[in-house]
């Protein structure tokens, strides 16, 4: 049965199931080229067409083949009438089952259960805001409620934290934190917009210390610059036993009033890094209450954990520490692009009444052969020869080795936010001013951004203090060696990426390579994009970036281009 | 996010014109955050508003001949613009009309290093590549002794980010990076 996902989201999304396993999923961004673009479902359908037909092409099948279609969405429930909505995707299907509305939570759960064995266990999501209550009586997959469910629900509000239990084959909820979005409450009126959600003090975060709402990411490596017992008396961020959760935005804003509104890079500001530091412990503390509250209700070793604030890194790692739960369940899209994967199995486990799983992964895009890559290679004045598997892996190693920054473009292209390793910009880690160049030159990023390494799962325990395996850098660990200066935060840590050959044989055989050369099997790697682009999707798009960047070479597929 | 509770915008977005139109670039920059603390949602429509106001501002300023104060305004602006089509097109017009007279002699520290950087973009954009080197070659040079002090270190690689963007050849551009490198380091 083939089903379609789509996330109606400001990080909007499409996703191809078959058979409950993941054939196909784009973000929006990869082809509209504007980073965290929407999907509306409203007056544009050319991009919705392109991200629904980018599915079919892979999959090779056509619109009339579709049998179902599932959508999620954090905004309002509009149902959409069958025929406007086959509109969207190019024609009518012949044999089709319905059209199923996905609660956003919900949808963020059936995700993340996917990656897993179906051990009972926690599901914790929690992100900027889901669906409102108001609109559940629209959606046609209902959650079933635990009669000792921990509810703080307002009939106005917006679902930010949910927990689900999971027992192997069902879900029920037992945890819902959903505020009022409404202004007379008393604990709007002052905070300018934000909502009483875990997310949105992030993106507050965001707002004041980089200029924009949606730079989480660089907020959480900002952190390591400041000292969060600087504000620790402020308690911003607060639980109360019966789980109430409160984030005090009049405090925030009477305190904080000079945004950085430009978002200039002020690494050396100790206001910014405090501010930042002072987010990251408050969040980590407040899961870690959460996660304590629920596992006291509900014995488990597992814990299944997505929505945006799960990509936080470093709160990943505390709660894998803490060692609360055994097993602890990620996955790299997390973030809304992951629902639309997780609204196609919600209809594919109603439809078949069987809920499928898969290895973790994130390579879902589509593949572009030798023949597509020198079409586009074609129309761009570069130098260019063709090398074989034999020699790519070495030449390609040789080069980072001699301190050459390369992009690197090979099989299906990522779905979430991170670069691992197919649609990546690749360096020597152990270069004293890799970091700099990477910073001021190649990637024109804010310094206080660290670079994450990528190492042979075999060898990462050596290098790196890591709890396990992060096959799509999901957690991290301290540095235990100094020779890697470019991809070791100011704080000793890193965000890594641990790589089997059964992940990705290609980048594994190149990292092979360059341990070879250079005695350590890591190699930096951070997304192939310029500033304020999303990461890199076709042959095409890594030629633009490299057209308008300055990276020195670039590796797509068997082809290696570099500068006249 | 939720609806906003009222406060004036129209009043601040007014009085943030009015402050820009007095050249009154403090007062501006305090309307500026007030907005964006406010409305903290469009921060970034708000600084729009913000620079095409000053940059139209510093237009005036320049066809009325006022070169000193025209000068000093735009260099505030450069240090605060990341990318902005509208300041890149009131570049281009600043130098033409300065007509690379003698604006930066008396130019000291990091008003000196920004007008080379502001430089450098100038003949980048006219496509004077050689001129633009030498410009962004000038600015490395005296930032060597700017880095010594730490604290002005954000301000310094500001500018290194900004210049290296305005060499045209890759591999000069990475060289002469190194080459800043190497020497902040002894």
């Amino acid at each position: 049965m083939w089903i379609l996902g789509i996330s109606k989201s400001h990080n909007g999304a499409v996703a191809l199931i078959h058979d409950g396993k993941v054939v196909c999923a784009i973000q929006a961004e990869r082809l509209s080229r504007i980073k965290r673009q929407a999907l509306e479902l409203k007056d544009d359908k050319i991009l919705i067409s392109k991200c629904v037909n980018y599915c079919l092409k892979q999959a090779g099948i056509k619109h009339s083949d579709l049998q179902s279609i599932a959508i999620s969405t954090p905004w309002e429930v509009n149902h959409l009438k069958d025929s406007n909505l086959f509109d969207y995707i190019g024609g009518a299907p012949k044999n089709y089952k319905g059209t199923y509305y996905v609660p956003h939570h919900y949808a963020h759960v059936e995700y993340i259960l996917h990656y897993s064995n179906l051990s009972p266990g926690i599901v914790l999501i929690i992100d900027g805001s889901g669906s409102k209550e108001k609109d559940r009586k629209y959606c046609n997959i209902n959650e079933e409620t635990d009669p000792n469910c921990i509810s703080h629900v307002d009939a106005a509000g917006k679902e930010t934290v949910s927990a689900y239990w999971f027992d192997g084959k069902k879900l029920l909820l037992i945890y819902r934190f959903s505020p009022s979005v409404e202004i007379f409450e008393k604990y709007n009126k002052k905070s300018n917009g934000f909502l009483q959600s875990i997310g949105h003090y992030w993106r507050w975060a965001s707002n004041y210390c980089c200029g924009l709402h949606s730079e989480a990411g660089k907020v959480m490596g900002l952190a390591a610059f400041g000292n969060h017992k600087v504000h620790q008396d402020l308690k911003i961020l607060s639980i109360n036993k019966a789980g109430l959760i409160k984030v005090n935005y009049e405090k925030l804003n009477k305190k904080f009033n000079s945004p950085n509104i430009f978002g200039k890079d002020l690494t050396n500001n100790t206001h910014y890094g405090n501010i930042a530091s002072m987010v990251q412990k408050d969040t980590e503390d407040i899961l870690i209450n959460i996660l304590k509250i629920l596992k006291e209700k509900y014995s488990t070793d597992t814990l299944y954990y997505a929505g945006g604030v799960a990509l936080n890194v470093l709160a990943n790692e505390k709660i894998i520490r803490s060692h609360i739960f055994d097993k602890v369940i990620l996955n790299g899209s997390v973030e809304d692009n992951g629902t639309a994967i997780g609204a196609a199995l919600s209809a594919s486990n109603l439809l078949t009444n069987k809920r499928t799983v898969e290895k973790v992964t994130d390579y879902y895009g589509r593949i572009y052969s030798n023949d597509d890559i020198l079409v586009a290679i074609n129309k761009f004045p570069f130098k260019y020869k063709f090398i074989d598997d034999k020699k790519k892996y070495d030449i390609i190693a040789s080069l980072i080795f001699q301190n050459k920054v390369v992009g690197w473009f090979q099989g299906r292209s990522e779905f979430g936010p991170r670069a691992l390793g197919n649609r990546s910009i690749l360096a020597n880690p152990a270069n004293q001013k890799m970091k700099y160049i990477l910073d001021l030159y190649i990637k024109q990023r804010d310094r206080y951004r660290p670079y994450a390494p990528v190492v042979l799962e075999e060898y990462a325990k050596k290098y790196f203090d890591i709890d396990g395996i992060s096959p799509v850098m999901m957690s991290g660990g301290r540095v235990l060696s100094k020779h890697f200066p470019a991809i070791t935060h100011v704080d000793g840590s890193a965000r890594i990426q641990t790589l089997s050959k059964n992940d990705n044989a290609d980048f594994y055989k190149l990292i092979e390579s360059f341990n070879k050369l250079s005695g350590f099997p890591i190699i930096l790697n951070t997304s192939f994009n310029l500033p304020g682009e999303p990461i890199v999707e076709s042959p095409t798009d890594a030629l633009n970036s490299f057209s308008n960047g300055s990276l020195e070479y670039l590796c797509l597929g068997n082809y290696l281009v570099s500068r006249n | 996010m939720i609806k906003k509770r009222a406060f004036n915008q129209k009043l601040l977005l007014d009085q943030l014109g009015l402050s820009i139109s007095k050249d009154n670039y403090e007062e501006s920059l305090q309307k500026l955050n007030q907005l964006c603390v406010f409305n903290p949602f469009r921060t970034q429509q708000f600084v729009q508003v913000f620079i095409n106001a000053w940059c139209a501002k510093i237009l005036s300023m320049l066809d009325n001949k006022l070169f000193d104060v025209a000068s000093l305004r735009i260099r505030l602006l450069y240090v605060a613009v990341i990318y902005n089509k509208a300041f890149n097109k009131l570049l281009t017009i600043y130098f033409d009309k300065i007509n690379n007279s003698k604006a930066s002699s008396f130019l000291e520290n990091y008003d000196k290093l920004i007008y080379l950087s502001m430089q450098a973009q100038y003949f980048y954009q006219k496509g004077i590549h050689d001129k633009a080197e030498k410009s962004v070659k000038k600015c490395f040079e005296e930032l060597i002794s700017f880095f010594k002090n730490k604290s002005q270190s954000d301000d310094g690689w500001l500018l290194v980010r900004k210049c290296l963007k305005n060499i045209k050849d890759k591999k000069k551009a990475k060289a002469l990076l190194e080459i800043i490198l190497q020497k902040i380091d002894e």
